[in-house]
């Protein structure tokens, strides 16, 4: 018994669009940050506003349209924005055993928010041998360097075991990343005088004078982690788990400066921390009614400070805020045995229910650095005291005819609750509001032939307004975001047609995909409260409201060949089109805003099986991407007419000891091409080697 | 080994814990207790600034200073009905129709121009440092500081502005750290409107001279709408929605029987010249309503339109600064100074565009402006003001 990771949801996983990233493939790319894995990811494509943050855009969608999920809990919560967010990030990637990504709508059975797909992350465990006598101790140690960003990173871990029963994994890390090299600015697919938009709106991001190193990157980081398991038999056990996160000084790329501002205008954020801690209990009973039952509770904490200053001899003031969320949640899982109905055809159900309790600290203030006065704001991006609940229940039933067709119908009620209180000063009116939700979903799975299955699905998926949407006042990309405290869900119909090939040597999955989004929220000019300054400062203030219908549709494959001798080799490809109303005031319909261009991986591997040793290389590419929301066309991080498409190479190399050591080194970007992710503030790394050294005792 | 393993693990956690913990929100401090009085702060101050004993009565009759509209009716009248618009001038007979004949200033973006909002904030600065009966706070300055500073704020443009009146140097750019000292002329947000500020409220914070250094801010803010107005009528040729941002600088988004910021002040003072500003952001419209390519194309329409809008703000600039010394000779002793104060900030300001009509007469008014307040010769300055524009 060799416990390597948590039952994965084979019903949920099988019958959709998913796909796995394993820790040992992270181990031989070396990612950056955890989005960074997922960009070998068919239908998956990582926008990062910062050096030090990244967004998975899922199907076209990201942000608050996507669900994060940790270990069975969920990392979204009511201050997620409108857009790409930095949130993944604060998972250290390397406690990650592997990460699943599922590709769709999905809120039956994953609640709000999984609207476009989800990301579920699943930690490593501690090693449990059961035939162990008295412990053990399984110490490790790794080392990172990688010279684009001249990052320095480390991680200790002690794997303890007690008993044949008991595991506690310990590990602490922590890393600290400079500026990043790229290989150049980037170019825009139109010159600035073919589009309507000011050239100084383009200047994102700034470079150092070598044209190369951009400002606005770097960061420092610190983690801690320790996972306790306890078996009570062979199916049944017990976890409880901690996750520290802690991310100092990381500038926003796209702020840093803001466009036509001073060169030392920065906006950073000081710290940006997570605290997760969580208990777990698996049980498999085997009844009837319940045959396996996983329930999870945990604690989370979201902290963010930021502030906006110059750094130059006649800065003046530091404009700072602080933003803490603590989120208490649970969630339980259960299924049925699998019934015999009548002959041939079976039954099961899954069932579960899940909620969430959440509370806003929030602060805003100003210090005057010359004369080191410092005055508080009425109010900070939120309004202190806000809470938001939300829950819901869930069932899926699963029609099994045979052994080549299975039904599968379900739905969930959902309901949420915002409260807010007033700020008079600011103008902000009280807000307690609640809403309900119903969803469905039904598929059906034929295997005309057992390696091959055909899948139809229909999933819905929604999210109720968050305290982000409700009550933030914020600076966006394109001005200063006001609360609209009268919104309502966000609802998504995703149809979905899927084949797959599972011959061993040759694994192959293509998906054709249409998603309806409905009520979809959207900015649209609005007026600025009298007593905000801020926002009247702001070049466009904005207002979320339920104005925008869209469509999202698309294909993906991918592609896995072992052919032997050591060989692996993989490919992805994906397209997907965005097409919503146009905003108020124009006619017909426009992009969606950051849809990723036509784009695809490709990897091929070779693994020696007597010695370890290993040597592979991996292709990113893009097509350009001129299909440009009007948000887009002003956007600072979009070059002139649209992000020019790119191939980027890797060269991969290393050797592996089981279970002692592990080198691994990837030359990335062999061609030095400059290239940008569509959508982001920063350009992608120049030519660079990353260097990652383990050892296991 | 083991052993020790377990506890270094134990110890770095520790560390973690006590390291990782979030920093607290920075505490309110108290106001700066400087242990003077206004009227310390007052005679102190202007005795370093002028180096001439201008400190005599400074530090009395403090709450007894201008309150708003005190310059209403100084220059009433002055000038009206001499003036008689240019041939050329919109609106007229050489114009075709445009955009701009309704008489009122019509966006060219979806979104109104956030210039308005460094306008209200010369407003709201105004209601804490100048338009104030009584006393003047530290507390006041310290929120008026914090209102120039909002992020994307006043202060964030006065940061970068450069001056279109100017050629721009080759390689300038006013966003580089000491932009300010490289291309003084150029840079004039940098090199000369930033630094009166930040000194002004640095003083006015510590309680020295309230309100000579509240004149100090209202004069280069005033100073950075001028020179604002005309840049974004400049680069409008590029990018249409500066016109927006031209427009807003001066009126702060109204329309002509309105405006509050520049064209409140002007107003006060003569609505004639008022008037004559917005006509000519109202020909500055006309002209990219007209010329309404990507990139203006029509040289001698652009020219003429924003040379009307360059004579009526010099024009308006001179009534400001004559209602100004208007005021200064009428005031008490106790109220001089800050009249002054205002002055030496914005009276230089004149000196380029005086200085291309009579290049001895700029020069006689601004060393007037430079020179001490005991020289100061106010009828001379308001006379050569007078002469050198007289019309918008």
């Amino acid at each position: 018994m060799t416990v390597v990771g948590r039952r994965p949801n084979e019903d949920t996983v099988g019958s959709r669009a998913t796909h796995q990233t394993t820790r040992e493939q992270m181990r031989r790319r070396l990612p950056r940050s955890t989005p960074d894995a997922l960009r070998y990811v068919p239908g998956v494509y990582v926008q990062q506003t910062a050096h030090g943050q990244g967004s998975p855009y899922i199907r076209g969608r990201t942000g608050q349209q996507t669900l994060l999920m940790f270990d069975g809990l969920r990392l979204n919560n009511a201050l997620f924005r409108q857009g790409p967010n930095q949130y993944l990030f604060t998972i250290d990637m390397a406690t990650i055993e592997r990460i699943e990504v599922l590709r769709g709508s999905a809120s039956v059975e994953l609640g709000a928010d999984a609207m476009a797909g989800a990301v579920l992350v699943h930690p490593i465990e501690p090693i449990i041998d059961p035939t162990l006598v008295g412990w053990a101790l399984r110490p490790t140690a790794a080392a990172l360097h990688a010279t684009a960003d001249d990052q320095l990173a480390g991680r200790v871990q002690l794997d303890v075991q007690l008993g044949r029963d008991t595991g506690v994994l310990f590990g602490f890390g922590g890393r600290t990343v400079g500026q990043l090299e790229s290989a150049g600015p980037v170019d825009g697919l139109l010159g600035a005088e073919d589009v309507d938009v000011p050239l100084f709106e383009k200047e994102v991001p700034a470079f150092e004078d070598d044209n190369r190193t951009q400002l606005g990157t770097g960061y420092d980081e610190l983690t801690a982690d320790a996972r306790a398991v306890h078996f009570l038999n062979e199916t049944d056990r017990l976890v409880a788990a901690v996750y520290l996160y802690r991310q100092f000084d990381s500038p926003r790329t796209d702020q840093c400066p803001p466009p036509e501002a001073p060169l030392s205008q920065c906006l950073t954020y000081d710290e940006q921390f997570r605290t997760l801690a969580m208990a777990r209990a698996e049980f498999e009973p085997g009844w009837a009614a319940l045959a396996t039952l996983d329930s999870v509770a945990g604690y989370q904490r979201q902290h963010e400070k930021r502030t906006n200053a110059r750094d130059d001899a006649n800065a003046f003031i530091e404009n700072g805020g602080r933003d803490d969320i603590d989120i208490f949640g649970f969630s339980a899982r259960a299924r049925t045995r699998t019934l015999p109905l009548t002959d041939g055809l079976r039954l099961r159900f899954e069932y579960g229910v899940d909620g969430t309790h959440e509370a806003v600290s929030s602060a805003a203030w100003s210090i005057l650095t010359r004369v080191d006065v410092t005055r508080s704001k009425s109010r900070g991006q939120y309004i202190d005291g806000s809470t938001y609940d939300q829950g819901g229940a869930w069932a899926v039933s699963r029609f099994m005819f045979g052994q080549n067709v299975t039904l599968r119908a379900g739905g969930r009620l959902a309901a949420a609750v915002a409260s807010v209180p007033a700020d008079p000063e600011s103008e902000t009116r009280p807000i307690d509001q609640s809403w309900t939700a119903v969803v469905g979903n039904a598929g059906v799975e034929w295997r005309p032939w057992s390696p091959i299955s055909v899948l139809f699905n229909v999933e819905e998926g929604f999210r109720t307004p968050n305290l982000d949407d409700l009550s933030a006042r914020q600076p966006t990309g394109r001005g200063f975001q006001l609360e609209n405290a009268d919104l309502r869900p966000e609802r998504a119909l995703t149809l979905e047609v899927g084949a797959k090939l599972e011959l061993g040597w040759l694994e192959a999955s293509g998906w054709v995909f249409h998603t309806d989004l409905i009520d979809v929220m959207e900015r649209i000019a609005a007026t600025c409260p009298a007593s905000s300054l801020e926002c009247r400062n702001s070049r466009a203030p904005v207002q979320l409201v339920n104005f925008e219908d869209a469509r999202v549709q698309g294909v993906e494959g991918e592609l896995i060949a072992k052919p032997g001798h050591g060989f692996d080799a993989r490919a992805t490809i994906s397209w997907t089109e965005g097409i919503g109303d146009a905003p108020e005031g124009r006619e017909g319909t426009r992009p969606l805003s950051r849809v990723p261009p036509f784009n695809g991986t490709a990897e091929v591997t070779w693994t020696h099986g007597g010695t370890g040793i290993y040597a592979g290389a991996g292709l990113r590419w893009a097509a350009d991407q001129d299909q440009l929301s009007f948000g887009d066309e002003a956007d600072a991080r979009i070059p002139f007419g649209g992000t020019p498409g790119y191939r980027v190479f890797d060269l991969r190399g290393g050797y592996r000891l089981p279970n002692s050591l592990l080198l691994a080194i990837v030359l990335e970007n062999v061609t030095d091409t400059p290239y940008r992710i569509h959508g982001s503030s920063v350009n992608g790394a120049g030519r660079g080697l990353i260097t990652n050294l383990e050892v296991s005792l | 080994m083991n052993r020790f393993s377990t506890w270094s693990c134990l110890l770095l956690a520790l560390t973690l814990t006590v390291w990782g913990c979030e920093d607290s929100d920075p505490d309110e401090t108290p106001t700066p207790d400087m242990g003077m009085g206004e009227g310390e702060g007052e005679g102190e101050g202007e005795g370093e600034g002028e180096g001439e004993g201008e400190g005599e009565g400074e530090g009395e009759g403090e709450g007894e200073g201008e309150g708003e509209g005190e310059g209403e009716g100084e220059g009433e009248g002055e000038g009206e009905g001499e003036c008689v618009p240019a041939d050329d001038a919109y609106p007229g007979d050489g114009w075709e129709a445009c955009i701009s004949d309704d008489g009122e200033y019509h966006q060219f973006g979806d979104d109104p121009p956030s210039s308005i909002g460094r306008v209200v904030a010369f407003e709201n600065i105004g209601d804490l440092l100048w338009r104030v009966d009584g006393a003047i706070s530290m507390d006041d300055f310290i929120n008026a500081q914090i209102i120039y500073g909002e992020d994307g704020g006043v202060g964030s443009r006065v940061v970068r502005r450069y001056d279109s009146h100017i050629e721009k140097p080759e390689g300038a750019n006013c966003r580089d750290e000491g932009a300010g000292e490289t291309w003084p002329e150029y840079c004039v947000g940098p090199a000369s409107i930033e630094p009166v500020i930040l000194a002004a409220f640095d003083a006015g914070i510590m309680g020295e001279s309230p309100r000579m250094n509240a004149r100090r801010i209202e004069a280069a803010l005033l100073w950075f709408y001028y020179v604002s107005t005309f840049k974004e009528a400049n680069t409008c040729a590029s990018k249409a929605k500066d016109c927006d941002s031209s427009w807003a600088y001066y009126t702060g988004g109204e329309q002509i029987a309105g405006g509050f910021g520049l064209a409140g002040v002007l107003r006060a003072i003569n609505e004639a010249a008022h008037q004559a500003v917005f006509q000519g952001i109202l020909a500055v419209q006309c002209w990219r309503d007209q010329d309404n390519g990507e990139e203006a194309m029509d040289e001698a329409l652009m020219a003429q339109a924003q040379g009307q809008l360059d004579t009526a703000l010099d024009h308006g600039l001179a009534l400001v600064l004559g209602a100004r010394i208007a005021m200064w000779a009428d005031a008490d002793d106790a109220t001089k100074s800050e009249h002054w104060a205002f002055l030496q900030v914005l009276g230089p300001v004149i000196g380029r565009a005086a200085k291309n009509v009579d290049e001895a007469m700029a020069g006689e008014l601004v060393a007037l402006f430079e020179g001490a307040a005991a020289d100061f010769d106010a009828a001379r300055a308001g006379e050569i003001l007078t002469t050198l524009f007289p019309c918008p």
